[in-house]
Formats: C-alpha cells, sequence, structure tokens
C-alpha cells in the first residue's frame, strides 16, 4: 500500500486556490454524469421527438378532417388555421409533457438522498443547501429544457404553414419554460419537505393536477351559475393552460371559430372576453392571463426554493438568523417591486384594463359574456367620422394593398358587407356611416358598394361561388382599442366565396387622421383548390 | 493539543435520552476507540461530532474552537457513516471526483487526490468499476476514502469494521494505522471491544449515552486487573484455604473448581495479589499454584457494561 504522507500533493495546502478558480456545481456534474449515461436519456429524447412529430401530423390531420366535414373539400389549403391549430396543439402537448416529467425528475431529488442513505455524506461536505437545491435543480430541468428546446426546430414547420407570430412563440417558450422551473421546484420542495420520494411524488401530482384543472372547473362552473356574468379572471391566474390559451387567443384571429372545436375546454374558457372586453370607448385587450401566471410562478418558484434551502439543512431548520431572514425578505421584496414596476410600465397598454381589474365582481355591466362580440352603445363614444375614417383606411388598404392578387389589382366593383362582426352576433352600420364612408373612399377607383349580406353577390350559377362583376367583397370587424390612440380592426376581402385574404389592422391617428400602420397576428389567406 | 472535547454533549430523541452529559476528551493524534453495545449512542454522538446532529445540550470544540453546525465541522472532519449509500451509475473514480468537488478541491489536483486516495484504499483497479458493483468491503473502503478527500485532521468512523471478513478487517485496521501514523485524530465506533483493542490508544465505553470509561488503553487494562479471577490449587485442606480467603478483604465469591482448584474473584492491584498470597502461606496453606485466569478486554466490557442493558 502507498504511503500517502509521502506523496507531496497531500500535504499541499488546497485553501488557497479555492478562491481563484471558478468551480461549477459539483451536484450538477454528478447529476448529469449519471444521467446522460448510456441510451436511455437519448431514447427518451428520440421518443419525444417522434411523439412530437406523431402529434404534429395528427394535428394537421384533425383540421383537415374537420374542415373537410364542416365544409366540404371546396375550403381550399386553411395554411393558417393549421398552423394556429400546431401551434396551440404543441404548445398543449409541451405543456402535458412537463406536468408529467418534471415530477419523475424532481421529487427524487433530495428524498433520494434519503433514500440511498447518502445524505448524510452529502451533507457532511462543505456544499450549502442552496448550492445542493440548484444542482439538483438545474440538473433536473436541464433534462426538461433540453426536451423542449430540441423541439423547436420540429415547432418551426408552423412558420411553414403561418398564422403564428414569431413573438408569441416566443411567449409560448417563456410560458413553458417558466412552468417547468416552477413545477420542478413544488417537486423539490416536496422532497426535502417529505424525505419519500413516493410520498413527495404522490403530492407534487397532486398539486400540479390540481392547478391544471380546478381553476378550470371553478371557472366554467361559476361561469354557468353566473348568468352571463365573467367571473374574476384571477382564477385562472396560476392555470398555465389558461396561460398558453391567454397567447393563442391574441394571437389567432378575432373570432377564429375552429379552436374551441379541435382543443377543447380550455380554448372556450379563455376565448373572447377572457382578453378583451367592451369598455366606454369599444373593445379594449385586457392584460393577457399569462403575464400574470408568470409574475405568480416567479413568486411562487422564489418562496419555494427560499424554503427549500431551510428544509435541506440537517439541523437548526428553522432557527435562521435575522441576516438570512433579512436577505430573503430582501429577495422577495426585489422581486415583488421588479414584477409591480413591470406592470406599472406596461400599465399603459392595458389602461382601461386596469381599471376594469381593480373592479371586483360582479363585473362591471359592459362586460360582454364570453363569445359575444357585439358594437355596443358605446358607439356614439366614437366619432362617426373617425369609425368613417378608420374603416376607410382599412378598405384601401386590403383593395390596395393586401389582396394578394399581385400589384394593382383592378377591381371593377369593391362591396362593402354592411354587417360587422361575426355571424351569430352582428350589428349593421348605420346610415351616417355608410355615407361617411363612402365620401371618404369618393376617389376610389373602383366603385364602391355596400350590401346587406354578401351572398346577395356572389353567383349562385356557374362559376359558382365568384363574386358578381368579377368584383371583390369586405367584411369588416368591430373596431378595438389597443390603446387610445391605437384601433384595431378586422377586414377580410373575398374574391370568391372561399378566395379570400384577412388580417387584423392595427390604425394609429397620424396628424388627425387615420391611417393603417400595421397587422397584428394573423394573416390569412385561403384559396380553393384549382382540382376540386 | 486536544483534537476534540465535549462539554455536557446531550442529545434526546423525545423522552428517550441518547448522549447523556458526555465529556469526551481526545487528544490530536490519537486513535480512539468508542465502546458500546447497541443503542449506547455511539453513532449519535458521532453525528452530534460531525454536525449533522444539533445537541440538545452542551457543546462541542473541534481543535479548540466551538463548532455549532456542518457547515464548519466538515472543513475539519471526515464522516463516514454507518449504514450508507452509493449513488447509482457512477464510476468509483467519479464517485471521488464528486466529493473532491464538494470540497472545492481544484480541478488540477483532483485527478491525483482520486487516483492516491484509490492506492490508499486499495481500489485501483476498480477505479472504472460502477459503484453498484463493488462488494460490500470494497464499498467501506471507498467511504473511508471519501472521507479523505480534503485531508482532514480528524476522522470519525461508524463501525468501519462491521461487515468485513477477517482479512479486511486486519487491511483496514493497517489503514487506520497508517492514517494516524499521518499525524489524525481518528474516533472509531465498535460494538466489539477486541477489534479495537490491538490498534486503539484510546478508548471510552458508552452506555445507554453514558461515558463509563474513558481513558488510554493501559489504564483501563489496569482497571481491568484490579477486578480479577484468582485461580489456586492447595495441596491439602481446601476448606480452610476458602475460609481464609472468604474472610480477607477484597475476595468476593469463592468456589471449589474442578479437582481441588479454588476460583475466587478479587478486587485489588499486584501488590494486594501479592499480599494475599502471603497471607496465605502464612497462615500454613500448602500453595502449589496461584494465578490469575486471563481477563480479556471482551470481559471487561461485559463486566463493565454488565446489566444496564438487557
Ligand atoms: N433519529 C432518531 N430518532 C429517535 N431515536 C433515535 C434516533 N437516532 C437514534 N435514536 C435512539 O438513540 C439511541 C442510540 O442510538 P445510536 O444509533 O446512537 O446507537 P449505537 O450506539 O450507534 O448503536 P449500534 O451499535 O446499534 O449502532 C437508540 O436507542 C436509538 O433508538
Ligand atoms: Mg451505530
Amino acid at each position: 500500500m502507498l504511503q500517502p504522507s509521502s506523496l507531496p500533493m497531500y500535504q499541499e495546502d488546497h485553501e488557497m486556490k479555492i478562491k481563484l478558480h471558478y468551480q461549477p456545481n459539483p451536484v450538477i456534474v454528478k447529476e448529469l454524469r449519471s444521467r446522460m449515461r448510456g441510451w436511455r436519456a437519448f431514447a427518451i429524447l428520440t421518443g419525444f421527438l417522434l411523439g412530437t412529430a406523431a402529434a404534429c401530423y395528427g394535428l394537421y390531420r384533425i383540421v383537415m378532417a374537420t374542415i373537410y366535414y364542416n365544409y366540404g373539400r371546396s375550403f381550399g389549403s386553411p395554411s393558417a388555421l393549421i398552423g394556429q391549430t400546431m401551434f396551440g396543439g404543441l404548445a398543449l402537448f409541451e405543456l402535458l409533457l412537463i406536468c408529467f416529467i418534471t415530477p419523475a425528475l424532481t421529487t427524487g431529488a433530495i428524498s433520494g438522498e434519503h433514500d440511498h442513505q447518502t445524505y448524510e455524506m452529502l451533507m457532511a461536505t462543505p456544499l450549502r443547501p442552496r448550492t445542493i437545491l440548484w444542482g439538483k435543480l438545474v440538473s433536473a430541468l436541464g433534462y426538461i429544457f433540453l426536451l423542449i428546446f430540441a423541439a423547436i426546430p420540429l415547432a418551426s414547420v408552423i412558420f411553414l404553414f403561418g398564422g403564428v407570430a414569431p413573438k408569441d412563440m416566443l411567449k409560448m417558450l417563456i410560458i413553458l419554460v417558466a412552468t417547468a422551473i416552477t413545477y420542478g421546484m413544488l417537486g423539490l420542495f416536496f422532497s426535502a419537505l417529505l424525505k419519500r420520494t413516493g410520498r413527495a411524488t404522490v403530492l407534487t401530482y397532486a398539486v400540479i393536477l390540481s392547478t391544471l384543472f380546478i381553476p378550470l372547473f371553478i371557472y366554467s362552473m361559476l361561469t354557468l351559475t353566473s348568468q352571463g356574468r365573467e367571473p374574476s379572471r384571477a382564477i385562472l391566474y396560476l392555470n398555465p393552460l389558461s396561460a398558453i390559451a391567454s397567447v393563442l387567443s391574441l394571437s389567432t384571429a378575432f373570432e377564429s371559430g375552429m379552436f374551441p372545436s379541435i382543443l377543447g375546454m380550455p380554448y372556450i374558457l379563455t376565448s373572447g372576453a377572457m382578453s378583451r372586453v367592451w369598455g366606454p370607448q369599444g373593445l379594449i385587450v385586457l392584460r393577457p392571463l399569462w403575464q400574470y401566471t408568470m409574475a405568480l410562478y416567479g413568486g411562487l418558484t422564489l418562496v419555494l426554493y427560499l424554503l427549500s434551502t431551510q428544509l435541506i439543512k440537517p439541523v437548526r431548520r428553522w432557527r435562521i438568523g435575522w441576516r438570512g431572514l433579512l436577505a430573503a425578505l430582501l429577495v422577495l421584496a426585489l422581486y415583488g417591486g421588479a414584477a409591480w414596476g413591470g406592470f406599472r410600465l406596461t400599465a399603459a397598454r392595458y389602461s382601461n384594463a386596469a381599471s376594469l381589474m381593480g373592479t371586483p365582481t360582479p363585473v362591471a355591466p359592459w362586460i360582454v359574456p364570453s363569445g359575444v362580440v357585439a358594437v355596443a352603445k358605446e358607439e356614439e363614444n366614437l366619432k362617426i367620422q373617425d369609425q368613417a375614417q378608420i374603416y376607410a383606411a382599412v378598405v384601401r388598404q386590403l383593395v390596395e394593398h393586401d389582396s394578394s392578387f399581385g400589384e394593382n389589382p383592378h377591381f371593377p366593383v369593391v362591396y362593402i358587407v354592411r354587417r360587422i362582426g361575426s355571424d351569430d352576433d352582428s350589428t349593421e352600420m348605420s346610415s351616417e356611416l355608410t355615407e361617411a364612408i363612402l365620401e371618404k373612399l369618393s376617389d376610389f377607383a373602383a366603385s364602391v358598394e355596400f350590401v346587406d349580406d354578401q351572398l346577395q353577390v356572389i353567383a349562385p350559377t356557374p362559376p359558382t361561388g365568384k363574386v358578381l362583376n368579377d368584383g371583390v367583397i369586405i367584411i369588416l370587424g368591430d373596431i378595438g382599442w389597443e390603446d387610445e390612440t391605437t384601433a384595431l380592426v378586422d377586414g377580410s376581402l373575398h374574391s370568391a366565396d372561399l378566395v379570400a385574404t384577412g388580417r387584423t389592422y392595427r390604425l394609429q391617428r397620424v396628424d388627425g387622421v387615420w391611417q393603417v400602420v400595421g397587422d397584428t397576428g394573423t394573416s390569412w389567406i385561403s384559396q380553393a383548390n384549382q382540382g376540386e | 493539543m486536544i483534537a476534540i472535547r465535549t462539554h455536557g454533549l446531550t442529545k434526546r430523541f423525545g423522552k428517550l435520552t441518547a448522549v447523556d452529559h458526555l465529556d469526551l476528551v481526545i487528544e490530536q493524534g490519537t486513535l480512539y476507540g468508542l465502546i458500546g453495545p447497541n443503542g449506547a449512542g455511539k453513532t449519535t454522538t458521532l453525528r452530534l461530532l460531525a454536525g449533522l446532529l444539533e445537541p440538545s445540550e452542551g457543546e462541542i470544540y473541534l481543535d479548540g474552537q466551538r463548532v455549532r453546525d456542518a457547515q464548519q465541522a466538515s472543513r475539519v472532519i471526515g464522516y463516514m457513516p454507518d449504514f450508507f449509500g452509493v449513488y447509482e451509475d457512477m464510476m468509483v473514480w467519479e464517485y471521488l471526483d464528486f466529493f473532491a468537488r464538494c470540497y472545492h478541491i481544484p480541478a488540477a489536483q483532483r485527478q491525483q487526490i482520486v487516483d492516491e486516495l484509490l492506492a490508499l484504499v486499495d481500489l485501483t483497479e476498480k477505479r472504472d468499476a460502477y459503484v453498484q458493483t463493488l462488494s460490500r468491503g470494497m464499498r467501506q473502503r471507498l467511504c473511508l476514502a471519501h472521507a479523505l478527500v480534503h485531508d482532514p485532521q480528524i476522522l470519525l468512523l461508524d463501525e468501519p469494521a462491521s461487515g468485513l471478513d477477517p482479512r479486511a478487517r486486519v487491511e483496514m485496521r493497517e489503514l487506520l494505522r497508517e492514517l494516524r501514523a499521518m499525524g489524525k485524530t481518528i474516533v472509531v465506533s465498535s460494538h466489539i471491544l477486541s477489534e479495537l483493542a490491538e490498534m486503539c490508544d484510546a478508548v471510552g465505553i458508552i452506555e445507554q449515552g453514558r461515558l463509563l470509561v474513558s481513558a488510554p488503553l493501559q489504564e483501563v487494562y489496569r482497571q481491568v486487573k484490579q477486578d480479577r479471577t484468582l485461580r489456586l490449587r492447595v495441596l491439602s485442606d481446601q476448606e480452610r484455604a476458602i475460609a481464609l480467603m472468604r474472610n480477607y478483604p477484597g475476595i468476593g465469591e469463592v468456589y471449589a473448581a474442578n479437582g481441588d482448584h479454588i476460583e475466587a474473584n478479587f478486587v485489588g492491584d499486584d501488590a494486594a495479589t501479592a499480599a494475599l498470597l502471603t497471607h496465605l502461606t502464612a497462615q500454613g496453606v500448602a500453595v502449589v499454584s496461584f494465578g490469575e485466569t486471563a481477563n480479556d478486554l471482551e470481559d471487561v466490557f461485559l463486566r463493565i457494561t454488565q446489566g444496564i442493558v438487557s
């Protein structure tokens, strides 16, 4: 046997060098070494990617099948709809995956050390509890993140179909990552608290399933029993499903009827009034639910983290010195301040919404029940002239730039449908308004006519579906408000029954004139298949 | 210099007092054996010293410094628990490397330390084996190696020899001697006294949380020797000899053993024993042989702890 004392190394003082070297967290190194070893990690990754691909393809088939079932083969290529459905479906798939995998990876993290009788040895080292906790969290989440991010290339198939803004993709990623972190922390917390993997796993799943479904259940119960009044949105703040849905409902066209029928309850719950309400000045966009969810998850994660660092300690668990207490309070206060500041800074965007949120339930009467979007009495608040300018600008934009019929298409006649809004709830433009619009479009190349219904000007005999007189039909939506100087309007242009393009336009008042400054969210295009 | 000192160290688990006002003093560089039957409080004592349990009462000083938590203790102490597991899916070298990282040992030295420790505990050949494939004895040695990565001055080893075969025990003993030669203070617990007898410098005997004896080994032997079993043979008149002895101070039970032997329990040192013999011959008892039966540590242990634990 060697004489260690004779080896020079052993006598060297390593204390000196400690601070000079950055060292990766030992727990991370250890966990990754054993987790990524062998074929298992990669088999799971492969299986996951195959599953995601299958889910994408499945969603694609479902959308197509739904469309054919409802509209027949002549619907054409509903590209944006496929993109949006895939986006929503993938987000949901990944969220459920996170909900089921995260506990499996984290609930054994601390209790496993107890189970394997390695806890004492770990505690006898100078590793700090927060280092251990951080290491466990990062190594468990690292794997989940690997899964999430590995799916991104696959998810970018969505962009081929269109209908989803990259910004929304980013928001979705933020939600998924934050949910993974929060649920991971929850698993670690129970693992440290209960010291038994089995119990920690059961409890973590129980809590996760409750946050997934109980708020939705309560919300839908309240909706059913409260006779058209919206329950407080706060019920849904902790629910990751509605966070995801809140991104989707802003991203998709204002009333895309396809989603609810395909993906079910969560979307029904979060559509319509969840994200937009009618205020005194028209339609306003509420602060999306996901922002509340993220703020709460951040705070929750911090609190669980701080509690867990105490729980890990073998001794003196709850005797925290005033310094530790002060540091913890400071961290929480800083976080709270940052979140509050963030909400304050962006409050202007949702200024009307903010005052709305301050109103406790029962909600103010002008909140329209979910799914119902109608021009409300507040119309008079907006001057007819303003409305006419806005609609005229949209018509110009649609006909001259966005018709997707190439450069400078010439339509001899433009039919504007007098009816505004969705099929089941619509209002007619007043005659003052139509006249004002006509006046604003007096210099227009095409002649402009108002019709009560688009079916009036669609040829009933072959070529079926074509607009009479080689004209185009324009259908306009309600005027919504992002803030006081920015309006949002849906507009679509149909050159045949199923050949159409549509966008949500953003308009701003520049030098007293309303102008189109861009479009938010989706643009969709559908064209009849030549062969059909 | 004193490496470990405790003052009124007490640990209660509910009503049960596992460690009861322990005043332990262990000199630096000694190999100290903590001996006691099952449930005596050895493990609890070691865990208190390692900072893994919080004392209900009392203080712990390591190298003269008051120690309050595991953080502080971890720098001077290497701790090997009685029951320990190993991480799955980890190679032997990775296992040591992990603990070296935990002790913030720089990368440049880690590899070398790992290799040296593997050589020290004779596991060089198993360097790339998975930890869960090691035999019990190998794990024991690996665990000992893990306690040494940061070159601690104090080693707390909880039953390091349990579950080892005789050969492995000898090797473990060798290893401990070697470590003592490096100037380390080593506390070893065991419930088998003889296992520690040859190598310890000092022993403490603990029973129901109380330290009954804590002294250098020689002294313990001396204490033992005062309580001895004498065995003598007289030429004739055995009854008279027995009667004489019964009246002699310090003699306990006296009985006739096989043939003409007499056995007697006697409390007294060597001088008192010699005086007893003189007394017998002076009274005209013809003593043929006079001696004591060899008392080993095991007997001592049994005698000291007799009847206290059921
Ligand atoms: N965590 C605990 N909770 C409650 N009682 C405990 C705990 N740990 C130890 N005890 C009790 O304290 C007493 C001393 O236990 P300890 O493990 O120190 O004995 P020991 O001397 O190491 O015994 P052994 O030789 O069997 O290892 C026992 O009665 C035991 O039941
Ligand atoms: Mg023990």
